[in-house]
């Protein structure tokens, strides 16, 4: 990577060292695996479902441009409005300028990584529009102006007592509370429940948009969803191009699929669908925003387009050795975990994207839980090359590989370089083991502890031992 | 391809949809993987039956509704007015809105609460000051103990179902389908339809679960034979 400090390496250094976060990462991403493991036991057609899921994923991307006029058409045909938004900073202005018309400074939200994506709950409060998540571990992470840590419990990071200071300084002012998560939970109700029964306007994400009938499901396990989907007059969801199936009976698979990988659970306890508006039932004005913001541009890579699959279940963190140390906010993206490397460095362009292609051991558990079947190593290597062809490495990292392709591609060369390192042995046996050694080797024992040296190299034990 | 056609006046429209079409020139290039081809979507909604006596079916349901912390109960047709006023006392409930499509047979034993009837009609307020609601459900999915409302007269629109604390659903047994496959060939979309997989719940906190947050916090399952 290129010199510059920035990128996985150093962002995930003080998470790493951090006990207290490893532990509690390692406990929540063990529990999860857990379950995660036994209702998909139950499921003896699994792999047939993650086939058929692939499948219907592949299928609307490659057909995609045909989908979404189906999918405005559709919309439309039931009283739908269809906004189109190339990237993020359009979807902004498109929420807001339907919260202006309506003359109102607050709107209610139902967790979605999409807006986290746009920045929207930032661009409306420049513009003096408060946006309120209502998904307990949002509102959390709201009102201590954190960042969400993990796709799914993005408040993973924080145990009970922080949570309790916290809702006693803002939502319960005052009142004392026990850190018993269910007292706490009750907290939230209270003070969302006011929110909900007065708030106008809704904003939501979409995890699946039908084309056959312009039907839009949200999968929630509070309730939040269902509130904000219901009682507000106006509601906007957001959606990336990608988020489409074709007809109910795919929804139907995603919707076996999703629940047993993400919360490990055989249902989620909400799973809302509407289609448009629906007189006498819920809100009487329905925006869908269908935002590209370079998945388009995603799409167009052969390999990097399986990114596109994704179902946002997050069962690829929870087995992931590298994220289960570091933690989501390592990754300095709305998406961590395996997905958060290979997707962010197609959608964004930061300094810091690029550089988590890397943050992989490429064991593969990844692609083994994904409900979707994404080979995430293979888009993770294709990626790398793609980063170092676009010339983000370094002269001296350049200068490394060169000798070592050098020494590798040749049998006699190696033998030499074997001979000189075993020559040089008393230099580096005078290095503590844990110190770094200076010059272009130094990055790599920055972060890990030399080896000892044997004795003998392998190939000159096999001589020796087995005699030829 | 589709024609473009009425909003075709945004240019972002334009924009993204062509965008898309040129990131598809590339289709041929797709990588295969253990599918070949991408147009042979078996067909993903072809109902997967198991093949088992319908007590079977309902014997899981009840399961998996258990597992969720859901109060389940079982009776017959003419048990079912004295299980539902049971049900009601016990838990306490001194205000009810049930759907005016919902059998009054069904509910005529619960005695001294507050009833309201609502026919959809009215503004969608004050509900949240009454105790329970009680529905039927337009199928019921064993394999995930799950409860299907599609709007129907005796589900009622989906504000009396979110914001009591206590619901009472009433299952008939030929309702309960086996898995989440078949629900399409069920229930159709016309109205809004809303999947209830046990009482609301949270697991955002260090990953205890917490049963009921801001849906109804007890769910009772009433199956009829
Ligand atoms: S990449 Fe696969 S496993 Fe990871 S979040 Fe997306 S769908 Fe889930």
């Amino acid at each position: 990577m290129a010199g510059s400090r920035v990128g996985f390496p150093y962002t995930s250094r003080s998470r790493i060292e951090d006990s207290q976060l490893r532990a509690n990462l390692r406990s929540a991403t063990t529990a999860i695996r857990e379950k995660r493991g036994r209702v998909v036991a139950e499921k003896a057609d699994w792999e047939d479902l993650r086939l058929k899921g692939e499948q219907i994923r592949r299928e609307v991307l490659s057909n995609l441009d045909s989908y979404l006029v189906k999918l405005e058409s559709s919309v439309e045909k039931v009283g739908g409005v269809v906004h189109w938004a190339v990237d993020a900073s359009e979807a902004n202005q498109i929420v807001f300028s339907l919260v202006r018309q309506h003359g109102e400074s607050e709107v209610v939200k139902v967790k979605s990584l999409t807006t986290d994506e746009m920045g929207l709950n930032e661009y409306l409060s420049q513009h003096g529009v408060m946006a309120h998540e209502t998904d307990l571990a949002e509102l959390i992470i709201q009102l201590a102006h954190d960042k969400p840590s993990h796709i799914l419990v993005p408040a993973i990071h924080k145990n009970r007592s922080e949570i309790r200071d916290l809702f006693q300084r803002t939502i319960s002012k005052g009142t004392s509370l026990s850190d018993d998560p269910a007292v706490l939970a009750e907290a939230s109700r209270l003070y969302l429940r006011q929110k909900f029964l007065s708030a106008k306007i809704a904003v939501s994400g979409v995890n699946f948009a039908v084309a056959e009938t312009g039907t839009i499901c949200v999968v929630e396990s509070e309730g939040n969803g269902r509130m904000c989907l219901t009682l507000p007059k106006v509601l906007i969801s957001v959606m990336g191009i990608e988020k489409i199936v074709p007809t109910l009976d795919d929804l139907a698979v995603f919707l076996e699929l999703l629940p047993r990988s993400s919360t490990g659970e055989r249902m989620n306890p909400y799973t809302s669908l509407w289609s448009g508006v629906h007189k006498g039932d819920g809100p009487e004005e329905f925006h869908l925003v269908i935002m590209d913001n370079r998945r388009s541009a995603v799409l167009a890579d052969p390999v990097g387009r399986q990114t596109l699959h994704c179902i946002r279940c997050s069962a690829c963190l929870n087995v992931c050795p590298v994220y289960e140390r570091s933690g989501g906010h390592a990754y300095d993206s709305v998406y961590p975990g395996p997905i958060g490397a290979i997707l962010s460095p197609q959608l964004f362009d930061s300094e810091s994207s690029k550089s988590l292609p890397w943050a992989s051991t490429l064991c593969g558990a990844c692609y083994e839980v994904c409900p979707v079947r994404i080979n995430i190593p293979q888009v993770l290597v294709h990626l790398r090359e793609k980063v170092l062809a676009e010339g983000h490495q370094s002269r001296s990292e350049r200068f490394q590989f060169a000798i070592l392709s050098a020494v590798l591609s040749s049998g006699a060369r190696f033998d030499l370089a074997l001979w000189v390192i075993s020559r040089l042995r008393f230099l580096i046996d005078r290095f503590p083991s844990s110190g770094s050694l200076p010059g272009l080797v130094g990055k790599w024992t920055e972060a890990r502890e030399l080896p000892e040296l044997p004795k003998e190299t392998f190939r000159v034990w096999w001589r020796r031992s087995r005699g030829h | 391809m589709a024609t473009d056609h009425i909003s075709g006046d945004q240019p972002s429209r334009t924009k993204i949809l062509s965008l898309v079409r040129s990131g598809l020139f590339n289709k041929s290039m797709d990588p295969g993987s253990s599918t070949a081809g991408v147009a042979t979507r078996g067909a993903p909604g072809t109902p997967v039956r198991i093949d088992s006596h319908e007590l079977e079916t309902v014997d899981l349901f009840e399961e998996v509704l258990r597992d969720y912390k859901a109060r389940v109960l079982r009776v017959d047709v003419e048990g079912l007015p004295d299980a539902v006023a049971e049900v009601v006392s016990s838990c306490g409930i001194k205000s009810l809105v049930v759907p005016n499509g919902l059998d009054l047979s069904w509910y005529e034993g619960v005695g001294q609460v507050e009833l309201v009837v609502d026919d959809g009609s009215g503004p969608a307020v004050g509900f949240e000051k009454i105790d329970g609601v009680i529905t039927g459900c337009s199928c019921a999915i064993a394999e995930t103990g799950t409860l299907v409302l599609s709007g129907k007269p005796d589900e009622g629109r989906r504000v009396i179902t979110l914001l009591p604390d206590f619901h009472i659903c009433i299952v008939k047994t030929e309702a309960i389908i086996r898995r989440v496959s078949e629900l399409f060939s069920r229930v159709g979309v016309s109205n809004p339809v809303t999947l209830i997989s046990g009482p609301s719940a949270t697991s955002d906190i260090e990953l205890k679960r917490v049963e009921g947050v801001h849906g109804p916090r007890n769910l009772i399952v009433v199956i009829v034979r």
